[in-house]
């Protein structure tokens, strides 16, 4: 369609990309749109023909975010992997050498989740050589199981270290779980 | 924020392209960009269209005095000789000894005025450095034929006959004059300025007409009036930044709305998104010329943000006016020389300048600035791309809302200028843009609160999952509302986010159903999506475009 766009008159010259099919159409945010020859549109006819991402200004699938097979970096419910994190007692989770993770990973793109809580609260998951930040990266209801996505650098302490903060309410306790669908080099 | 023409069968094109294949449509596609980029900087305009983006000498005083009985109307549309416009020039001769005409000057604009004033070399640092400059060539018609012409440049401040300097400040050569006689045929014309002073020029062009030649008078039209360049200085000038115009208007002026007014006003329109975007598109290329490019479009931006007419934090604005990246010499809006032009159309009935583009600024706007600017620090590493990004990281931080049910960033202002009100609504778009602008950010600095600022942008955009229909939803309407409006359902939330959240398919694997089931269409044989769901499902088709709103503002 792109190339269609690009070639057909009237509003097409082979160059340029135009932004619409028609005249006037509104977008119900109190604009319309023109079917001219348009640098946006153009521009994203490159990307699209070039594999490139331009929010982060990499090619699609030859730069530095690596893709893996979902896979699991911690359960507190399995074995070995327990128990629940307990409120306001730091949990520290070496990354590198689980799930394909390289040692040049520079961040995870993980999806968290949280079960079972035993009072309201939150998850804060940062980089193992950093301070604790601001922002929660999930909260959470007693009882509630909820999940988020993150992407979380990790220390360059060579085992990719990421720390996991609980807060919950009473002094509770949370179990996690925590998957990765790849990685920043 | 806009359109994102097509961007779903952007999505599915990513996945089957080849990384770094330069094929036909990309190559096209750059060739259009270049050409964009180049259109008002290959030559110096004196006049194109009115309101072109490469128009100068904006200042048009009468010859020998406001008194004369001269006429000038730059948006005429008789038969024009290319594009919408061309000047209808006309002298009347009353009775007596009779002679006037028009200087076409750069003019001054001091603080506080609405539009510029005459400078007849009174005033320093006003005048274009136009050397290489070969030759002034214009194109001109008679209305009757025979109409016999003196026309010119320079002279300014000068004496007429001795070419000696008279006022402090003057043009740095003698009046180049010649007299044509015209015919009903647009006819091209040329002033040889070889050997030329023209360091400093304050009078770009001019005509004057006198009743021995024309005793009944003169009607006549001009176009495409230009400075042609030598090699060196064409090359000088191409290596300027700059920002390139949106969209390819067609030659409407004067039209009954919605069309004719679309491409009238948005002549000159240089929007920050497509400007970014195109700064991308170049570094995708990958050649040399395609980062000189990119560094050009970067190079606007950082002045952009360090010359503003009216603030000092570094936030880019939402649109500029494409052509030089710098008011001319001489023009000081708040006091300040060098500012960057906003973009706007000149209305000649009222002979008003109307701002467009100015009445918000929006924080999408100014991560896709940061996210350009970024890519392009970690292309070149050079550090003014990454302070430009960090000011502009600062300027959008004031948007933060950390209270409420849902937080993120808000959209930015409105009225920024006169009255500034922070929106109270938040755009899922924006923060996705934010999201990845931050990250960025994160990994250039090392700070770690660049990452907070991320997961903040992000929990806002996660609140507008709407598991019921499997969609982003588009924002809120303030902090404890989410917008479910049926009429604002975006598309590009949807497949913007793919992009923006690594790893986002694996926590809504379904995102893109959401577009197929919303906003899939076919139009004018063109199967594509439609960037916002209506309250009709029907009601609107076709891909994306941007948006339109103006208003009119007192000063430049």
């Amino acid at each position: 369609m792109l190339a269609q766009a690009q070639s057909t008159a009237p509003f097409g010259d082979g160059f340029g990309i135009a932004a619409a099919s028609r005249d006037g159409l509104t977008t119900g945010f109190g604009f319309s749109f023109f079917r001219r020859r348009h640098v946006g549109a153009t521009a994203w006819d490159v990307f699209a023909q070039l594999a490139f991402n331009p929010f982060y200004g990499i090619p699609v699938h030859r730069g530095e975010v690596f893709t893996l097979t979902p896979c699991r970096l911690l359960d507190t419910r399995a074995p070995g992997q327990g128990p629940a994190l307990t409120s306001q007692i730091t949990r520290a989770l070496a990354t590198v050498g689980v799930c394909g993770i390289p040692p040049a990973a520079k961040a995870v793109i993980v999806n968290v989740t949280v079960t079972g809580p035993s009072g309201a609260g939150y998850l804060t998951l940062y980089s193992g050589d950093q301070s604790l930040p601001v922002a929660a990266t999930i909260t959470f209801s007693a009882g509630q199981t909820r999940t988020n996505n993150a992407v979380l650098p990790v220390a360059a302490d060579g085992v990719g270290t990421l720390r996991i903060y609980p807060l919950v309410g009473g002094n509770g306790t949370v179990h996690v779980i925590v998957d990765t669908s790849g990685y920043f080099e | 924020m806009l359109t994102r023409a097509f961007l779903y069968i952007l999505i599915t094109l990513v996945t089957v392209s080849s990384a770094g294949a330069l094929n036909a449509s990309a190559a096209a596609a750059l060739d259009h960009l270049r050409h964009v980029m180049d259109q008002y900087h290959d030559r110096f305009i004196v006049y194109e269209d009115v309101s072109a983006a490469g128009n100068h000498f904006h200042s048009w005083a009468k010859i020998p005095d406001s008194g004369a009985a001269v006429l000038m109307n730059g948006s005429s549309t008789d038969a024009p000789r290319r594009g919408a416009t061309a000047i209808r020039a006309e002298f009347q001769n009353v009775a007596g000894p009779n002679f006037g005409g028009f200087y076409l000057l750069n003019g001054i604009l001091p603080d506080g005025a609405s539009s510029p004033q005459p400078n007849f070399g009174t005033v320093p640092n006003a005048g274009f450095d136009l050397t290489g400059a070969t030759t002034l060539t214009f194109w001109a018609r008679g209305q009757s034929g025979g109409e016999t012409i003196d026309f010119f440049m320079g002279g300014v401040g000068r004496n007429a006959g001795s070419g000696d300097p008279e006022s402090p400040y003057p043009d740095s050569t003698a009046v180049v004059k010649q007299t044509f006689v015209l015919t009903t045929q647009w006819t091209q014309y040329s002033l040889d300025l070889t050997g030329r002073n023209l360091s400093y020029v304050l009078g770009g062009f001019g005509w004057v007409a006198s009743d021995t030649f024309n005793p009944g008078g003169a009607v006549f039209f001009l176009d495409d009036i230009e400075y042609q360049l030598s090699p060196a200085a064409r090359a000088a000038r191409l290596d300027q930044p700059r920002f390139l115009r949106s969209f390819e208007t067609e030659a409407f002026q004067s039209q009954p709305p919605p069309v004719g007014d679309f491409d009238f006003v948005l002549r000159n329109t240089a929007y920050t998104y497509d400007n970014a975007l195109a700064l991308l598109a170049f570094l995708a290329e990958g050649s040399a010329d395609g980062l000189r490019r990119a560094r050009l479009l970067g190079d606007a931006f950082v002045y952009a943000s360090e010359h503003d007419r009216f603030f000092d934090d570094g936030r880019i604005r939402d649109a500029y006016a494409a052509g030089d990246i710098s008011l001319p010499p001489g023009w000081t809006p708040h006091g300040r020389a060098g500012t960057v032009p906003v973009a706007g159309y000149y209305v000649e009935a009222t002979q008003t300048f109307v701002e467009i583009e100015q009445a918000g600024m929006s924080t999408g706007n100014n991560a896709w600035a940061m996210l350009a600017l970024l890519s392009l620090h970690r292309a070149t590493g050079d550090s003014h791309y990454l302070d430009a990004a960090l000011r502009i990281a600062h300027f959008v931080q004031g948007f933060r809302q950390s209270t409420g049910t849902y937080q993120g960033f808000r959209g930015g202002l409105d009225q920024p200028e006169s009255s500034p009100t922070a929106r109270p609504w938040a755009s899922s778009e924006h923060n996705l843009d934010l999201y990845a602008a931050f990250l960025q950010l994160a990994r250039a600095t090392g700070d770690s609160q660049w990452t907070a600022e991320a997961e903040h942008a992000r929990q806002l955009i996660e609140s507008m999952w709407d598991v019921s229909i499997g969609c982003y939803r588009a924002g809120t309407t303030d902090s404890a509302t989410r917008n479910e409006s049926a009429g604002q359902l975006r598309s590009d939330v949807q497949s913007w986010s793919i992009l923006a959240i690594p790893g986002l398919r694996a926590l809504h694997p379904g995102v893109l159903l959401c577009v197929e089931s919303n906003h899939a269409t076919t139009d004018q044989g063109f199967a594509g999506v439609i960037s916002t769901r209506t309250k009709t499902a029907s009601g609107s088709k076709g891909a994306p475009i941007w948006p339109w709103r103006m208003k009119r503002m007192g000063t430049w």
